[in-house]
């Protein structure tokens, strides 16, 4: 009966093609994005678990830390940070599994915007150089902009997910490399072997 | 079970890649051409199989192969082991470029010294010899795997213990689970190709 069930290592290595291949905690992944004077982190094992209890360093360019945490059951971690340009975070879960990403915010462009005012005065327009300056609730615009961005950033997050995913074509080729440097390596030998 | 990089330091990373040198180098110099194809074989194996998880209770595990890999190849587990991390490495990014050394010594080492401590049980006349050997193999290989994964984590400052029981823990499940594996493919080939199960060298 054993006979018929075949080589189990070419059973194994066939094995992919046919069950949905899925993968726990190779690696970790860390996405971070600034939003209304505050980064926030997410982090998510390559088969999209939360890594929860983890770690997170943040630092700014000089290196010098500008905050410290540990992210919760959903692996978000998230602290309050305006001033620099750019921060670089480091996530360690603790079992040798890690990841680190720069997060760099672009300089507010020029004067094309709106100017932006406090809430109390109703909108108005002014003249001023042939140019027309809208005086505009920033809050209420940022309000509005997050509500829309929101789930598009849910939507990148969940693409960055499935590309992380070790994919079937992948594996595919990695098992052409292994044949083929079998194979060279054997070539190398013989064509050794003929000469001497 | 892959360490990422960042997380060890710079000794622990240059002892780890100079054993694993020393094990490739044992390696591919015993590695006769007519072993290649066996090579081959358990490198595919090995790749392959950090990919298929079996669900454990809420986590899932995954089996590793690298007592197998002992076993049966002996020294040119090292290679075996090198070449398919390299490639996970590449096409996944596990791991990663600065502990591929590490990583290697880390998996190929316990498989070759469990291959050199129970490869006996393995090639005796006894059915029941040769399944507990596969077991024990199987078992011993994971569990130095994470003796030696919690040890660079202490060695780099992470609390020894710690880190040794989340490291232990994930991995008892997977000890089990690769003993059993081991003990049923050792089985097999007893069966069909017992030759295979020969001494490497």
């Amino acid at each position: 009966m054993m006979r018929r069930l075949g080589n189990p290592f070419i059973a194994i290595i066939l094995l992919p093609l046919f069950l949905p291949v899925s993968v726990h905690a190779h690696k970790v992944n860390l996405f971070a994005y600034h939003e209304g004077g505050s980064v926030f982190t997410e982090s998510y094992f390559s088969d999209g678990t939360p890594c929860r209890n983890s770690r997170i360093t943040a630092r700014d360019e000089s290196g010098t830390v500008i905050a410290r945490g540990v992210t919760d059951d959903e692996g978000l971690f998230s602290f309050a940070y305006e001033e620099g340009a750019v921060v670089r975070i480091s996530l360690n879960a603790g079992d040798g599994h890690g990841a680190e990403t720069t997060l760099r915010r672009k300089e507010a462009s020029g004067e094309k915007l709106p100017e932006a005012v406090g809430g109390e005065n109703p909108p108005a327009m002014e003249k001023s150089n042939e140019r027309t300056v809208l005086n505009i609730d920033e809050e209420a615009v940022g309000r509005i902009m997050e509500e829309k961005i929101a789930p598009l950033r849910e939507s990148i997050s969940q693409v960055r997910k499935k590309m992380e995913r070790p994919r079937l074509d992948k594996v595919i080729g990695g098992l052409g490399w292994i044949v083929g440097l079998a194979g060279a390596y054997l070539w190398g030998i013989s064509r050794r072997r003929e000469k001497g | 079970m892959h360490l990422s990089d960042g997380i060890v330091t710079w000794p622990v990373l240059a002892g780890g890649t100079t054993a694993a040198v020393a094990g490739l180098a044992v390696g591919l110099n015993r590695l006769k051409p007519e072993r290649v194809p066996r090579v081959a074989v358990l490198s595919s194996t090995f790749f392959v199989a950090s990919l298929i998880h079996v669900p454990v209770g809420v986590a899932s595990v995954h089996l590793i192969l690298n007592g197998i890999n002992g076993l049966l190849l002996g020294w040119a587990a090292f290679p075996s082991i090198f070449i398919a991390l390299t490639l996970q490495m590449l096409l996944f990014q596990f791991g990663g470029i600065t502990v591929l050394g590490l990583n290697t010594f880390i998996m190929a080492f316990p498989g070759v010294v469990a291959g050199l401590l129970f490869g006996w049980m393995v090639r005796s006349r006894s059915p029941n010899m040769v399944m507990i050997g596969g077991f024990f193999i199987g078992s011993l290989s994971v569990f130095l795997s994470g003796a030696l994964l919690a040890l660079a984590l202490d060695l780099s400052g992470e609390q020894f213990f710690e880190a040794a029981m989340v490291v232990l823990a994930a991995h008892f499940p997977i000890m089990l689970l690769e003993g059993v594996f081991t003990s049923v493919c050792v089985g097999f080939l007893k069966k069909v190709k017992p030759e295979m199960l020969d001494a490497p060298q």
